[in-house]
């Protein structure tokens, strides 16, 4: 689904530089349902799949560094916060932006 | 340098040499001492071989033996170990007969249930196959059933073509609770290496998991752990990042 919003990219480090927001982007965002199975001790285990984000107009160099994003619509909703996820894919050029995953 | 937890201290290999025998065996007592809240032998500590630690009191000397509990002995193939080293070898192999039949600079992501010695051999090929099969199916996770081919792979997931693209291991583990029979078997076998060792008044066992090792981590708390020992007078599980201790004896 594609929205209207404010990507926020943090640096979780000791480095102390600011998160960086860019607002007004547009932003494509497609989650995936949490799959569940029962532990071993008996407690049901929720595993979160990655949710991965099409930014139209954001660039590859900007998560140099970059730990954590968060996203707000423009009418101030949170659509998604979490850490940058680099298992499945790294942040990647495609047409007309850059697409990244978060958990 | 920041204080690194136990399981980073045991297992980074990035900015650091791996940990010597004696220097893991040091960390697990010191990180072992900090979090049993019941009496630990007083008197100077002595890191020592056979057995391992001795704790110095002019009234009493008591011996620890440190080992860790590996849910399969690391030489036989369907250790942890031994199965990362087939999964790393066959994706190497697959992702080569992949591009020299054409493929795209796709970027993969496996996750592999269990490799014999037989389908080792054949694998590599139905995976280079099964990737030209899911090279359009672009940032999806794809479930494969055992039934599937090929039945190594539990999931793939396909990143697309993009810069400097790898083909990559995701092992997902089951988790499991810890074998009595395993838990005695390894008791059994320190208390016959005891018997060579330099004599104390008394022995203690720790018996160490490694929560971020996958060919250690396991469920100690178990419902019934208690084993005899005429040799040890304590027997402990102690397992990193959790701190969990489960008395043996």
């Amino acid at each position: 689904m594609r929205y209207r919003a404010d990507v926020t990219l943090i640096e979780n480090s000791a480095r102390g530089f600011p998160p960086k927001t860019f607002a007004g982007q547009s932003v494509e965002i497609r989650r995936v349902a949490p799959i569940t199975s029962m532990g071993v001790d008996g407690t049901l285990s929720v595993g979160y799949q990655p949710t991965t984000v099409r930014w139209f107009g954001g660039e590859v160099a900007r998560f140099e560094h970059i730990t954590n994003v968060r996203i707000v619509s423009s009418d101030g909703n949170p659509l998604l916060e979490g850490g940058l996820l680099l298992t499945y894919e790294a942040p990647h050029v495609i047409s007309g932006g850059v697409q990244f995953q978060v958990l | 340098m920041p204080q690194l937890h136990l399981d980073e201290q045991m297992t980074d290999t990035t900015a650091r040499k791996k940990p010597t025998k004696k220097e893991k065996e040091r960390l697990w007592l010191e990180h072992f001492r900090k979090a049993y809240q019941g009496e630990f032998p007083a008197g100077v500590v002595k890191y020592d071989e056979n057995p391992d630690v001795l704790v110095i009191d002019p009234a009493r000397i008591v011996g620890i033996e440190i080992t860790e509990f590996h849910l399969i002995d690391g030489g036989l193939p369907q250790s942890e170990p031994q199965q990362a080293l087939r999964r790393a070898g066959v994706v190497e192999e697959a992702r080569r007969l992949y591009l020299a039949e054409g493929g795209k600079d796709i970027e993969l992501t496996f996750g592999f249930r269990y490799i014999s010695a037989d389908r080792r051999k054949k694998l590599p090929a139905e995976l280079a196959a099964f990737a030209k099969r899911i090279e359009n199916n672009v940032s999806e996770m794809i479930w494969l059933e055992a039934s599937s081919t090929p039945e190594e792979i539990a999931f793939a997931w396909n990143a697309g073509v993009y810069q400097n693209t790898v083909w990559k291991v995701q092992q997902v583990n089951k988790g499991s609770l810890t074998s009595k029979d395993k838990l005695v078997e390894i008791i059994r076998s320190k208390e016959e290496k005891v018997k060579g060792y330099q004599k104390c008044d008394a022995y203690w066992l720790l018996i160490c998991v490694n929560f971020s090792d996958p060919a250690q981590d396991q469920e100690i708390r178990i419902d019934d752990p208690y084993v005899h020992s005429d040799v040890f007078e304590r027997i402990f599980m102690f397992k990193s990042v959790f701190n969990e201790i489960v008395a043996v004896k």
